[in-house]
């Protein structure tokens, strides 16, 4: 009985939060299109997360996507000229890289880097009072605190998937052709893989960048707004805040992919 | 005193086992809440109380006529724009510098020129002896420094409340008789005040006119 009423009581806490998500991302989304909840302040915000979680992080994506490049294009065009299917690079690539791993680590990248700073941040806030300042002034922590980390978080993503995807494709292409693969023209390569396109692919690729990369905000800003003691919290709340968003990237995921492919 | 328009009024409010209390600030007035040194966390409590965050466990606490818990949101965030609040404990945002959380809610809630803002807290600073405000995080900052600029905060756009939590701590005697003078300004063109102390409220030595300065009792417990 007592292990029944425990899977009960897990599941009855994963599905609250779930419908918590659910609502604040509803909710945030109501206010994200209300241009009266886009002061000055708030978009001040809005800048200094592009920057921190798209610019800042450009560089070490831009490495990832180099490394990645030249290990997933090389070993599909070698395996693929051995198997005497040349043609199929563009599709594998497409499949590869466009729709999986580049949303995909580039979510994990945004969720180590900025989720833990968002959780760890909004959490120390909470925790000195800072936040009920704002509310005293007439801030709400909602609109000026969650909202442009979200809307900041999910464009970031979306920029720097774009990013990567081109980086990768680019290097793989150039690091075959410098160690002698049989790589074709250029022109060739890029038609093979806008070929192998198709506008699901676009839908796909926005789904699994911006969805992910909102959500991971709100999850993270939710782990910490909802810190409550003292400084020792906060690094829970930044851990809870990771499992979770990690959790929902994988979700995602495999739901577009569903919805798109099958 | 009772004729002025009612800015801030306190309605059988209690916390605790404490007897009920009743509260009225009107346009021009400054009213006095005397409160123990150790008192703080108490004294946070009645503020985010007086500002509508956390309503008393009992009672009703109307800002310009409006009950707030009776307040959609975004008219009760418009309504806490008009309070200039100097807070006792936490105060300031940590990752803005002290200058960007003084002209904070005025950009969030004006659309007047960052320039004017800008040039309106540098004169108030001024007026209180600081040569500009702090360009610094707040946790860089001289303490005596930060109290003036919450001074300047709390009295930069005009407010309709001045809510002042202990304003006259690690503050120079000179210093708090600018701010007794700005606060005697602000009630000139109607604005309402309601300061906590744990000094004798004679000893800021405000103008009676044009509203009368009154002391109330003790203050209230908030069953913390």
């Amino acid at each position: 009985m007592n292990r029944l009423a425990r899977i009960g009581a897990a599941t009855r806490e994963g599905w609250h939060r779930s419908l918590r998500l659910a609502a604040l991302s509803a909710g945030l989304l109501g206010l994200a299109v209300r241009r009266s909840r886009w002061p000055r302040t708030t978009r001040n915000v809005l800048a200094r997360q592009l920057l921190f979680t798209g610019v800042f992080a450009a560089r070490f994506i831009g490495i990832v996507a180099v490394a990645v490049g030249l290990t997933v294009v090389l070993q599909a065009k070698v395996w693929l000229a051995h198997a005497g299917q040349s043609a199929l690079v563009g599709p594998l690539l497409v499949a590869a890289i466009v729709r999986e791993l580049g949303p995909l680590l580039v979510n994990f990248i945004v969720i180590g880097r900025s989720g833990t700073a968002i959780a760890a941040e909004l959490a120390s806030m909470r925790v000195a009072g800072e936040v009920s300042v704002l509310d005293a002034q007439g801030l709400d922590p909602m609109a000026y605190l969650v909202l442009p980390r979200a809307v900041g978080s999910a464009l970031s993503v979306l920029c720097l998937t774009v990013l990567f995807i081109a980086l990768s494709l680019a290097s793989g292409f150039l690091g075959g052709w410098l160690l002698g693969a049989q790589m074709g023209p250029v022109g060739a390569f890029l038609d093979s893989v806008f070929g192998a396109m198709n506008p699901a692919d676009v839908l796909n690729l926005l789904a699994k960048s911006l969805a992910p990369g909102w959500l991971m905000a709100v999850i993270c800003a939710d782990e910490g707004l909802s810190v409550r003691g003292s400084l020792t919290d906060v690094p829970q709340a930044a851990s809870r805040a990771v499992t979770r968003s990690v959790a929902a990237l994988f979700i995602v995921s495999a739901f577009v992919s569903i919805l798109t492919y099958l | 005193m009772s004729s002025t328009a009612t800015i801030l009024e306190m309605t059988a409010v209690r916390w605790g086992q404490e007897p009920p209390l009743e509260l009225r600030v009107g346009a021009g007035e400054c009213v006095f809440l005397r409160a123990g040194g150790d008192d703080g966390r108490r004294v946070r409590a009645f503020g985010d109380a007086v500002c509508g965050i956390e309503p008393p466990p009992e009672g009703v606490v109307r800002f310009n006529g409006a009950d707030w818990r009776e307040l959609p949101p975004a008219e009760a965030e418009r309504r806490r724009a008009r309070i200039g609040r100097v807070f006792e404990g936490a105060a300031w945002v940590s990752n803005l510098d002290v200058d960007e959380n003084v002209l904070l809610a005025q950009r969030h809630h004006t659309r007047r020129p960052d320039a004017e803002l800008r040039a309106e807290a540098e004169r108030l600073a001024r007026t209180f002896g600081l040569a500009r405000l702090p360009g610094t995080r707040a946790a860089w900052t001289d303490p005596r420094d930060l109290q003036r600029a919450q001074w300047v905060r709390a009295l930069l756009g005009a407010p309709a409340l001045l809510l002042l939590e202990f304003p006259e701590r690690r503050a120079a005697a000179v210093h708090v008789a600018a701010l007794a003078a700005a606060v005697d300004a602000a009630r000139a063109r109607g604005a309402g005040v309601l300061w906590i102390t744990a000094r004798a409220p004679a000893s800021f030595a405000l103008s009676s006119a044009p509203g009368a300065v009154a002391a109330v009792g003790g203050f209230p417990e908030t069953g913390e």
